[in-house]
């Protein structure tokens, strides 16, 4: 009878390990759409780019832009930008996620939507090119 | 497992399952702490308004213009310091060489049309590493503003 009210211990180990898996493939669940960020060598850290209120742009490699998560131009980039400023008390600083492989055309472009809304903070999101050390 | 198990007898060799559980949970702990303090790594910059101030600052003789000027195709592009021409390996030694005896920390950064996002990221970092503060982007509406 004690049989019956066992855990089955493979089962759940089968479980944790699928679950193991998965946590080791998806690299980062929080950014859906990703741009291959340039590498630098000498990034600073920018903890207010974490909060979940502040204005990302995404520049993707063939210049498809995102505000957010939703695609857009940009010569709209102007409005959208001044509608967050003025529904929230958000940081009046854009963050610019730009595939480095993008053409800086397509980055010049979001820069004049940015000033147009008149912001003059940016911050551009890199990788940093070697995390361990910090020399040049 | 069940069934080989009763063909060959009831006390087979078995594995214990229970420290494996405890690593694997162990092991899935960790990973979601590692994914979810994913730190953010940036670098700063300002597009210059297209004010009074502004323009009296990029009109000055003594501003400094970076420009990444896009090449044939294949090579890297070339970046000037105010016209003259730098190599990519030297550019900070130069920066640091202009602002070591200057007060006012600005440079602007202009790139054409054609160049790789990554080299003028790579400018942008460089200038900081240099000494430089604060890193204005030239943007298309400047092109003719003087340098």
């Amino acid at each position: 009878m004690k049989l019956f009210c066992n855990i089955d211990p493979s089962a759940l180990a089968a479980v944790g390990f699928v679950l193991l898996v998965v946590m080791m493939i998806v690299p980062q669940p929080h950014h859906g759409y990703g741009p291959d960020l340039p590498r630098v060598s000498h990034a600073v850290s920018m903890s207010g780019a974490e909060r979940e209120d502040v204005i990302v742009i995404a520049v993707m490699r063939d210049g498809v832009v995102y505000f957010g998560s939703d695609r857009t131009s940009p010569t709209q980039l102007p409005s959208k930008i001044l509608d967050r400023l003025r529904d929230h008390a958000v940081e009046p600083r854009v963050y610019i996620r730009a595939d480095r492989r993008a053409f800086y055309f397509n980055v010049k472009e979001v820069l004049d939507g940015v000033r147009s809304a008149g912001i003059k903070r940016v911050a551009f999101l890199v990788d940093q090119r070697r995390p361990l050390t910090h020399g040049p | 497992m069940s069934f080989s198990m009763a063909g060959k007898g009831a006390r087979g060799p078995e594995i214990n399952v229970t420290p494996l559980i405890d690593v694997l949970l162990t092991l899935i702990i960790v990973f979601m702490v590692v994914v979810s303090m994913d730190k953010e790594e940036g670098e700063t910059a300002q597009i210059p308004q297209p004010d009074q101030k502004q323009k009296q600052d990029i009109s000055q003789p003594s501003a400094v213009v970076i420009q990444v000027v896009a090449a044939n195709e294949d090579q890297p592009p070339t970046v000037k310091i105010n016209h003259d021409e730098v190599r990519w390996e030297d550019l900070e030694r130069r920066l640091a060489e202009i602002y070591l005896k200057r007060a006012e920390k600005v440079v602007f950064v202009r790139g054409d049309a054609d160049v790789d996002f990554q080299y003028v990221a790579d400018v942008i970092d460089v200038a900081h590493h240099a000494g430089v503060k604060r890193v204005g982007l030239l943007t298309m509406d400047r092109e003719v503003a003087g340098e």
